[in-house]
């Protein structure tokens, strides 16, 4: 199965192959949840979120049109559900006159061991505020910047999944990067003092 | 060196894999699906119809009010119509019995008054064209 091209996978989900459809959920699974984790900050939020991506992945494929973009369309999918989530979530939080801290699921995703040296602790503190910046970042600079520092796409490609100029995303990337950087400042250089 | 250092953190964030079953459970999910699209269609349909209820509810009580607001204005001005004609009535009952009698005065003296009762007069007679005297004199020229 694992010959078989994303294209053709699609071409037969087209057709309700779920057989097709499964492959395809399993080989782009992995980086779909990892991206979607480090996106939301909240590892249930993300697998909830791809496995809706996935499913409205399916139920367009019978409409779907190959042009060798697919790996772009899922994530496009996955970035639609989030920024849909987090629209809803600031409604919510504008009617309730509420301000809820975001999601906390960041840092919770147990990478800290019981009895670590200082370096390790150093580091699964670093992730922890790492992962907590990112999903403080606005969503228009934190896709780029986790497609791009993270998930390691080129740029070509995250242009096509966010429908933006590649001008557009390097300039949206080095925002959310020197935000980052405002915003770690005291980590990053702690870390570079021990690392 | 800041970029460095942080763009290098970034890529050594511990990867988030899917959990064991992921691909199970979307499977499983597409089999929900049409009974859990229907439910939704069936919440969004109740959703409507408690919209349109509201409307219609909303419709008719402004299209009562103003159908009760039209009759009570259509009453006053019924009252009002009747009111006036009574009052037109009695005061042509008031000017007739003021108006004088169509009599004229020809003249008199302290014992004898003389004078032409115009009722008595045949409407034939009132409607003959007199000529006066004085084109009666200038005629003949």
């Amino acid at each position: 199965m694992s010959e078989i091209s994303d294209a053709d996978l699609m071409a037969r989900m087209g057709c309700g192959d779920r057989e097709a459809f499964g492959a395809l959920v399993d080989r782009h699974k992995d980086r779909m949840v990892n991206y979607l984790t480090k996106l939301t900050g909240c590892r249930e939020r993300a697998e909830e979120t791809a496995q809706e991506a996935f499913l409205r992945l399916y139920r367009a494929a019978p409409a779907y049109k190959e042009q060798g973009r697919l790996t772009a369309y899922i994530y496009r999918i996955a970035t639609n559900l989030v920024r849909q989530e987090e629209r809803r979530a600031r409604r919510r939080r504008l009617l309730t006159g509420m301000y809820l801290a975001p999601s906390n699921g960041h840092g919770s995703n147990g990478h800290l061991p019981a009895a670590a040296p200082q370096g390790a602790l150093l580091q699964a503190e670093l992730h922890g505020q790492l992962a907590g910046a990112l999903a403080r970042l606005p969503l228009r600079y934190r896709v780029p910047v986790v497609l791009r520092d993270v998930q390691d796409w080129p740029y070509e490609e995250i242009a096509r999944a966010t429908g933006c100029r590649q001008g557009t995303v390097k300039s949206r990337i080095s925002r959310g990067r020197s935000m980052l950087r405002r915003w770690l400042e005291p980590y990053l250089d702690r870390g570079e003092s021990h690392g | 060196m800041a970029d460095d250092r942080l763009t290098d953190s970034l890529r050594k964030l511990p990867p988030d894999p899917a959990s064991a079953g992921f691909t199970g459970r979307v499977l499983a999910r597409l089999d929900e699906r049409p009974a859990q699209r229907p439910r939704r269609l069936a919440l969004a349909g109740a959703l409507a119809a408690v919209l349109v209820a509201a409307v219609a509810l909303t419709a008719g009580w402004q299209a009562w009010r103003e159908r009760t607001a039209a009759e009570a204005e259509r009453r006053l001005l019924a009252e009002l119509q009747a009111e006036h004609q009574l009052l037109m009535r009695e005061w042509n009952e008031l000017r007739a019995a003021r108006q004088p009698e169509p009599v004229l005065y020809l003249g008199g003296n302290d014992n004898l008054d003389v004078v032409l009762d115009l009722r008595r007069i045949p409407p034939e007679a009132l409607a003959l064209q007199a000529e006066p005297a004085a084109l009666k004199q200038r005629s003949p020229r």
